[in-house]
């Protein structure tokens, strides 16, 4: 009798499921009777988890390799025609092989964590093997009862695959998610661990070194993943936008935030001893929002344009799952607070430990506002059905104030049903970003403790005239109408003398005590002191990200509609229909428009914007954008609509001054983060 | 030693102090309300003076383009019985089709018509699912 791929597959998972159930029993029973033996047996039960979930990650690989329909899973996402690339890739272009892929990389950061660790903190481990063990059961407890990847077809086996939608045929959706995957799943590392010391009682800052370069590589990653969702909606979905507060994007964000604020709170831990209790709660909530975003982008709760539709079983089970986290976590965490009293208070508002906090501050906002503001449909949603459905005369009463006096009470209208769009986000957003961006630069700036009269002048004086200077360019350059460009512009020039400061003083240092040449000094001095050096190269990037925001507030939007040999003006450019193309290939039909970007009557380059009709998916073309990039702007073509009988072509047509400094910004982020990760061991302990 | 009051006071003042400026200096940009037809025919009063997003569906027969204009079209949409007249200024959306759904961003003109230059089209056979989600929506079922 032979074995199809999908009942292996699904085997392999039951049995990963119980796996992770021996592995949780096996630990906690070895930690609670102090059985060394049992404890090992959990940790091998762990590394075996890793090793199924690879196996099942092999099998459903290997049925889109093989063309194998009778999967629905592969049915669904892949068919023969798509390149072999793409046919692997599809392994996580869905929900339910999506959840899978979770469950691989979930499995192998825990035994890469457990190995890394088990000999340093031997205590910790079997708690962390127990929790690490537990999410695993979760998530795989999930393939198995509610979205099974290997369920095969019962009757009417297709002999033909769907595809994989079109929009998703592209390099960057290739390492997107899994780049925010990656920093996704990470982030239940440095939570096993808080839980682990809240467990056991070893609540000293020991574990938080292991710990902190974790959440370093998963905030590296999660930015990552940031950024090149941000590329992709600007260079494929063709609205001259990067970033549109899409509920799938701000899942993404919000672990973003705390983990940044843990990345700064950590250091005030070491330094004083103090925000303990704070640095536990920013890593279980860190790990909350993770599951948090699962839940928004993989139930449906939140209707956006790429959540993966509605499931309310998915959405129960995960509910349940959030709720458990937070009861336990912060149940623990209010039992172990005798021993977690900090050391020492706050001396001075003119100190490092204020800037941090404020920044904490500042970051915890960003990540309640952008959670409110996305689910806030969806409360409101549950609310007036609650309303309805138990309160119906407080429902209708709400209802007819409402329409008798919309003004005052129609946002309160229980029939009224409201989209927050990006106007709202940025409102609240952009004040808190320079907030933010004036923090990076004050920090490095104060001392630890309190900051002297004559140490503030030393410290302030250049960077608040280059920050003055800088805002008075940009004024002169770029115009005066938009106050938060120039603060923005100010902010940044502010910032980024405070980092050549730093620089320039450590350098200097060291060629007068060594004789050094220039690039010499620079480079040992940023080796000898990576975590501090890689941040400020990392504040860099930021500096530079702002500034490419800031060119948002001198955009130049149109929408026009011309035929061929017609042509229009777009800021300082004249931009000409050459005509329209029909073309086809083996995938696709393709109308591709010759758009000439001219200055002074010569031509600087024809774009090429097109709309793609895969045959596949005919009722959902793709938008192909073409820009003319220039290190101050682009000039951004795409397609909207085409009538070919009349030649009529809408194109939106956009300037995005400064847009690409935002990619070379998160280039200098990656490169000053990969030197903090690299900290070695025997760099010297703060004192 | 700890921070003194009045450096605690002034922290306070200030976290206060800008957040209420900014909820309170807040005019709603940004947050759109979205109905269905019938919800604005029903109460045509009630959505004067203000943008906001109605979904229905495009009624057959009703599409026709002024002539000679690129982007310049009338149509109507319905939902629970109810119909409502639109003006939609742009060109359409490749997945805009009669009998079809559309999401149109707007404002209603005092003479009733709904006036209209951003659309979203759904394509039902392809997105089932998101169908079959505001289906559920409270108020589609009246």
């Amino acid at each position: 009798m032979s074995v199809t791929i999908s009942e292996l597959g699904s085997a392999s998972i039951l049995l990963l499921f119980i796996l992770s159930f021996a592995t949780v029993g096996m630990s906690t029973l070895g930690a609670v009777y102090r059985a060394p033996r049992l404890v090992e047996a959990g940790v091998q039960a762990c590394y075996a988890s890793f090793a199924m979930a690879a196996f099942a990650a092999s099998l459903i690989i290997y049925a889109f390799l093989s063309g194998d329909y009778s999967i629905q899973y592969v049915q669904h996402t892949s068919d023969a025609s798509m390149p072999l690339f793409y046919k692997i890739t599809a392994f996580w272009g869905g929900l339910d092989g999506s959840l899978l892929f979770w469950v691989l990389l979930h499995t192998l950061f825990a035994s890469l964590a457990v190995r890394a660790n088990r000999d340093r903190h031997p205590a910790l481990i079997p708690h962390v093997v127990a929790v690490l063990g537990f999410i695993t059961a979760f998530f795989t407890g999930i393939l198995l009862f509610v979205k099974d990847p290997f369920a095969p077809f019962l009757l009417d086996v297709p002999g033909e695959g769907r595809g994989l939608n079109p929009l998703l045929q592209n390099l960057y959706m290739i390492i997107h998610p899994p780049s925010l995957y990656l920093g996704y799943v990470s982030l239940a590392v440095p939570y096993a661990f808080g839980m682990a010391a809240l467990i056991s009682g070893e609540v000293d800052a020991s574990w938080q070194r292991s710990v902190r370069r974790w959440v370093l590589f998963s905030w590296m990653f999660l930015t990552f993943g940031l950024i090149l969702g941000g590329l992709w909606a600007y260079e494929e979905l063709g609205w001259g936008g990067y970033w549109a507060w899409d509920p799938v994007e701000n899942a993404g964000l919000l672990p973003w935030f705390t983990a940044t604020a843990f990345l700064h709170s950590v250091m005030i831990q070491e330094r004083r001893g103090m925000m303990k209790v704070w640095n536990l709660s920013l890593i279980i909530i860190s790990f909350l929002l993770t599951i948090v975003g699962t839940y928004m982008t993989r139930s449906g709760v939140v209707q956006s344009v790429h959540a993966f539709g509605e499931d309310p079983v998915l959405a129960w089970t995960f509910g349940a799952f959030m709720l458990a986290i937070v009861v336990v976590s912060f149940g623990l965490l209010f039992w172990r607070m005798p021993r977690l009293r900090s050391e020492n208070e706050l001396e001075s508002v003119l100190s490092r430990e204020f800037a941090f906090l404020v920044n904490n501050w500042l970051f915890v906002v960003c990540a309640v506002f952008v959670l409110g503001a996305t689910m806030y449909p969806t409360i409101w949603e549950w609310v007036s059905e609650l309303l309805r459905d138990h309160f119906p005369g407080a429902y209708e009463a709400l209802h007819a104030k409402a329409i008798a006096d919309p003004d005052a009470w129609g946002w309160l209208d229980p029939e009224g049903r409201r989209v927050i769009g990006p106007p709202f986000f940025n409102r609240y957003m952009r004040p808190i970003g320079l907030a933010l961006l004036l923090l990076t630069g004050v920090g490095p700036l104060v001392a630890w403790r309190k900051t002297s009269e004559k140490q503030l002048v030393r410290q302030f004086a250049g960077p608040l005239a280059f920050g003055a200077g800088s805002t008075g360019a940009a004024a002169l350059l770029a115009g005066a109408e938009s106050v938060w460009g120039l603060a923005c512009f100010g902010l940044c020039g502010f910032t980024l003398w405070t980092i050549i400061q730093e620089f320039y003083r450590g350098v200097a240092a060291r060629r007068r005590n060594r004789k050094e040449r220039v690039l010499d000094a620079l480079i040992r001095l940023t080796l000898r002191a990576r975590r501090r050096y890689g941040g400020y190269i990392v504040h860099l990037g930021v500096v530079l990200m702002f500034f490419g925001w800031a060119g948002n507030a001198y955009k130049v939007e149109r929408k026009v509609t011309l035929k061929p040999g017609q042509e229009t003006h777009l800021g300082g450019y004249q931009i000409r229909h050459d005509g329209l193309r029909a073309t086809e290939d083996w995938q696709k039909e393709m109308i591709t428009a010759d758009i000439a970007v001219v200055r002074d009557g010569e031509v600087l380059e024809v774009l090429q914007p097109a709309r793609w009709w895969y045959y596949q998916l005919p009722e959902q073309p793709t938008t192909e954008v073409s820009r003319y990039m220039t290190p101050l702007e682009d000039v951004y073509v795409s397609v909207q609509t085409v009538d070919m009988t009349t030649g009529w072509t809408q194109l939106s047509l956009y300037i995005n001054p400064l847009v690409n400094w935002i990619w070379v910004g998160f280039i200098v982020m990656l490169m000053g983060s990969l030197i903090c990760v690299g900290t070695r061991r025997e760099e010297k302990k703060p004192r | 030693m700890a921070l003194p009051l009045v450096s605690k006071l002034v922290i306070a003042a200030v976290v206060v102090g800008s957040g209420a400026y900014l909820v309170l200096s807040d005019s709603g940009e940004g947050v759109l309300e979205y109905v269905y037809v019938h919800q604005v025919t029903e109460n045509p009063a009630r959505f004067a003076g203000r943008t906001f997003k109605v979904h229905g569906t495009v009624v057959e027969g009703t599409v026709k383009q002024k002539v000679g204009a690129a982007g310049d079209y009338t149509f109507e949409i319905h939902h629970e019985g109810q119909k409502l007249p639109i003006h939609f200024t742009n060109m359409l959306v490749d997945t805009f089709a009669e009998g079809g759904e559309v999401i149109l961003t707007g404002h209603l003109r005092e003479d009733g018509v709904f006036e209209s230059e951003e659309m979203s089209a759904k394509c039902p056979s392809k997105y089932e699912e998101q169908a079959e989600a505001s289906r559920e929506l409270p108020g589609a079922g009246g």
